[in-house]
């Protein structure tokens, strides 16, 4: 009798373990945490402008397969100042299959410093286009937005072309040299060399236009960029 | 350096080795399994040792400090005792692959017990129901992937009923120095980590350069624009690379682990897949083989020239080597990554020639199933695509037996995959009998494998059929459909849309007969392995339906098989690509 209560007792305790483990270290796998962080530090320089200046651009998350954070920071730097540097925060839900939908904030420390509501949606498209659009309205209620596309296309497995095409949008005149309107285009081509899928040389050419730009405006323009593509 | 080149001095290097240190010899020549006494109790320690594979030392995880760890060799109808001592710094368990247990012996931390704690020792108590060749590893995260994997062989109480003169067992598994949880976090960070073998852009201009005619250069473009409007890649026959090593029992090509005959022996070898990322494809040029038992169960033997062994599964093969030479025991993977290497010879420091890798296979519209596709084998199948003939089991050259796929536009995905353009087709020309499975016995004997366009006799799941009647010959009660579903780019897997987490356990009864359908959404093969149950495989035969612990279904395809449990408890059920179950493409079944 005695010996059937505690084998009953140990038994009970024995299911409340494994109440409490199932699912548990098994399942609890399939929900880590894990991160992605790029980093392309190198120097840029506009063609027929002396000089050159230091950029830094970092894109990554941190999170699970549905919900992540998504960092992204973009700083130039000539001649000892900062003349530019954004940074966004976003929290990203999966809402399918190759597809995140982002919100959260953006701030401009350079050339002004400026705070955005930011709405996003980020992912990759059939033919295996990258796509980020992005909807922002500044903290004086301005509203823009911005996209950016790009595809990779091996000319070997480690040698990779990406050409990208990116607008800047606004819904009202920036200045009384900038209408409203797709008021930036670039468009790119980098080639990178991947020695590993974390240590990639790039080398880059973009031309950048000003469609709505006015008499005294800003020009079009064509910059070069060199440097390392980091992976962590 | 390219990765062939590198190959051929690696192996340059460890010829050079070995012919340096004639001792090494010794270390490659196969023990044969009856050197290795049957017992009913042994003792297992499990611990991280450093381990060298490519030349720099890197962490491991072994039992009794080898990898492979000890065969355990134990007698049909004993009472065994194995005690397991955790000598690592996180919980782990011992699972044995395809040995029917009680729930609570299955090794499974957090679903059958709650796992071994680090100093600790669990006892594992069981009956041998059954006899064969298995094997036992991890169930613990990816413990598995770093090395914690070894035979398991039963002796049958009645002798099997075929002849061998000796017994090898022959492990194959990979390795990589990177332990494995950082190659899941690399997989995560980037889609196709590991792969540097896809089809470039000048490749494909090359390919449309040498097509014969305009009709073939569309069906390239439009081939080539299907997949990237999938968003996927033809080339994802494994998540691996070249930084992979492939072993047999544990030893690198370079090492040739080698196992003696005298000529005109019959010699057995029993082939376990213990690797955590890649299937293989497994033959012995010159010698054809006699497959006699699949997953330890007797089958009608048959004989070929190749088969594709998914990880988990197990195939014994009778080889009757008659002149004294040396043969080649090749066993690539099926993405031609690379392949693990061994010898029959009737004398250590022989070998023989290593067969050529062969171009790496690029998968095509019509394996995908896709609609609108010719089908018909003119087209893609013929083009030289590098890919070498269908070598998937149940994946036979048939594919004028697929049924019409519906013909969704494939960005009208619904759930996880962004796969469903894909409609599964039957993985086997007689999954259209499934209705018949379990209720005649089909007297026909099983199709012989024909040579394909290579000369080659391939192992299809239709060739097997068990030598004996099975039990249970009930029609199926219920039916369950399982789909395998995952999000590549991102690296998740899952089963019916949801990851292990997200789901309930599907429940089935006691003694209830059920069929379980799996349909393949995704682009790799999945080698589904049952824990508690064997399977028997809905493939034309009957109540001789081959009974299987783990079944390979191949990339949108459908493959039936017919389960009865006779174990109450929560099961498991899982991808034995561990990197895709611990990512989510595994369940639970309560069996109540």
């Amino acid at each position: 009798m005695q010996k059937n209560t505690s084998a009953a007792l140990r038994r009970a305790g024995g299911a409340l373990l494994l109440a409490a483990s199932t699912l548990g270290a098994q399942a609890m796998e399939d929900e880590s945490i894990y991160s992605y962080t790029r980093v392309e530090a190198g120097a840029a320089k506009l063609r027929g402008q002396p000089g050159s200046a230091a950029t830094l651009g970092i894109d990554g998350w941190v999170g699970g397969d549905f919900n992540r954070l998504w960092y992204q920071l973009d700083a130039e730097r000539r001649g000892g100042r900062t003349e530019a540097a954004e940074l966004q925060l976003l929290y990203g839900r999966y809402i399918a299959p190759f597809w995140d939908a982002q919100i959260g904030l953006r701030r401009d420390e350079r050339p002004g410093k400026r705070d955005y509501l930011t709405l996003g949606v980020r992912g990759l498209a059939p033919y295996a286009f990258d796509v980020d659009v992005k909807l922002f309205v500044r903290d004086d209620g301005k509203v823009f937005a911005r996209t950016r596309f790009e595809n990779d296309f091996l000319i070997t497995n480690r040698f990779i072309v990406t050409p990208s095409v990116g607008a800047e949008w606004s819904a009202s005149d920036i200045d009384a040299t900038v209408r409203r309107g797709v008021y930036q285009a670039d468009l790119g081509l980098q080639a990178r060399y991947e020695f590993s899928r974390r240590v990639a040389p790039y080398l880059g050419l973009s031309r950048t236009f000003f469609p709505r730009a006015q008499n005294g405006g800003e020009t079009a323009a064509t910059q070069w960029r060199a440097g390392l593509r980091l992976l962590f | 350096m390219d990765t062939p080149k590198r190959r051929t001095l690696q192996t340059l290097a460890g010829l050079g080795a070995l012919a340096a240190l004639p001792r090494a010899w010794a270390q490659v020549r196969a023990v044969e399994l009856r050197d290795t006494p049957v017992s009913r109790a042994y003792d297992l320690s499990v611990a991280e040792s450093a381990l060298n594979i490519t030349g720099k030392p890197a962490m491991g995880i072994t039992i009794n400090g080898t990898m492979p760890g000890p065969v355990l060799r134990f007698r049909e109808g004993d009472e065994v005792v194995i005690r397991v001592t955790n000598k690592l710094r996180e919980i782990t368990g011992i699972h044995w692959h395809g040995l029917l247990v009680p729930n609570d012996q299955d090794g499974v931390p957090g679903v059958t017990y709650p796992g071994i704690l680090p100093g600790e020792t669990f006892t594992y108590r069981f009956k041998l129901r059954q006899s064969g060749t298995y094997w036992y590893h991890s169930h613990a995260a990816l413990q598995e992937a770093a090395g914690y994997f070894a035979p398991l062989i039963v002796e049958p109480a009645k002798p099997d009923p075929f002849q061998y003169d000796r017994d090898y067992v022959v492990v194959i598994s990979d390795w990589i120095d990177t332990p494995p949880q950082q190659v899941l976090a690399n997989l995560k960070k980037v889609d196709g980590y590991y792969n540097y073998r896809r089809v470039t852009t000048p490749q494909f201009f090359a390919q449309l350069r040498s097509a014969p005619d305009a009709k073939a250069r569309d069906a390239l473009w439009a081939e080539r624009m299907e997949w990237a409007k999938m968003r996927m890649d033809p080339t994802d026959y494994s998540d691996g690379g070249d930084e992979w090593s492939f072993l047999l029992q544990g030893k690198r090509p370079g090492e040739n682990w080698t196992g003696l005959f005298k000529p005109g022996e019959r010699v057995r070898l029993r082939f376990v897949n213990a690797s955590p990322m890649n299937l293989y494809d497994v033959r012995i040029p010159g010698l054809p083989m006699t497959v006699v038992q699949a997953d330890g169960q007797n089958v009608n033997p048959v004989e070929v020239d190749e088969f594709r062994i998914g990880n988990g599964e197990t195939y014994d093969v009778i080889v009757q080597p008659k002149e004294a030479k040396a043969y080649t025991i090749f066993v690539p993977t099926i993405a031609r990554i690379g392949y693990a290497r061994g010898t029959l010879a009737p004398e250590v420091g022989m070998s023989a020639p290593v067969p050529e890798l062969g171009p790496k296979p690029v998968r095509t519209m019509a394996d995908m199933g896709m609609a609108g596709m010719d089908m018909g084998g003119g087209g893609m199948a013929g083009m030289d695509m590098g890919k070498p003939a269908a070598t998937a089991p149940g994946a036979a050259g048939h594919a004028g037996m697929a049924m019409p796929a519906p013909a969704r536009p494939a960005d009208a995905m619904a759930g996880m995959p962004g796969m469903a353009g894909m409609a599964a087709k039957p993985a086997d020309p007689h999954a259209g009998m499934a209705g018949m499975g379990g209720m005649a016995a089909m007297g026909a004997a099983p199709p012989k494998p024909e040579p394909d366009v290579d000369g080659l006799r391939r192992l299809k799941y239709a060739h097997l059929r068990a030598l004996t009647r099975n039990a249970d010959d009930r029609a199926p009660e219920k039916e369950v459909l399982v789909r395998l579903t995952g999000d590549m780019a991102r690296y998740f897997w899952g089963i019916n849309d949801k990851k292990l987490s997200q789901a309930e356990p599907l429940e089935m009864g006691l003694g209830q007969r059920v069929r379980i359908k799996f349909v393949n959404e995704t682009m790799m093969e999945h080698p589904m392995h049952l824990h508690g149950v064997f399977m028997e495989l809905v493939n034309g035969n009957g109540v001789y339906a081959p009974r299987k612990h783990t079944i390979i279904v191949p990339p949108a395809q459908t493959v039936e098989l017919d389960a009865t449990y006779e174990d109450e408890g929560l099961w498991a059920f899982h991808c034995h690509l561990f990197y895709h179950a611990v990512t989510g493409m595994m369940r639970l079944v309560k069996v109540a």
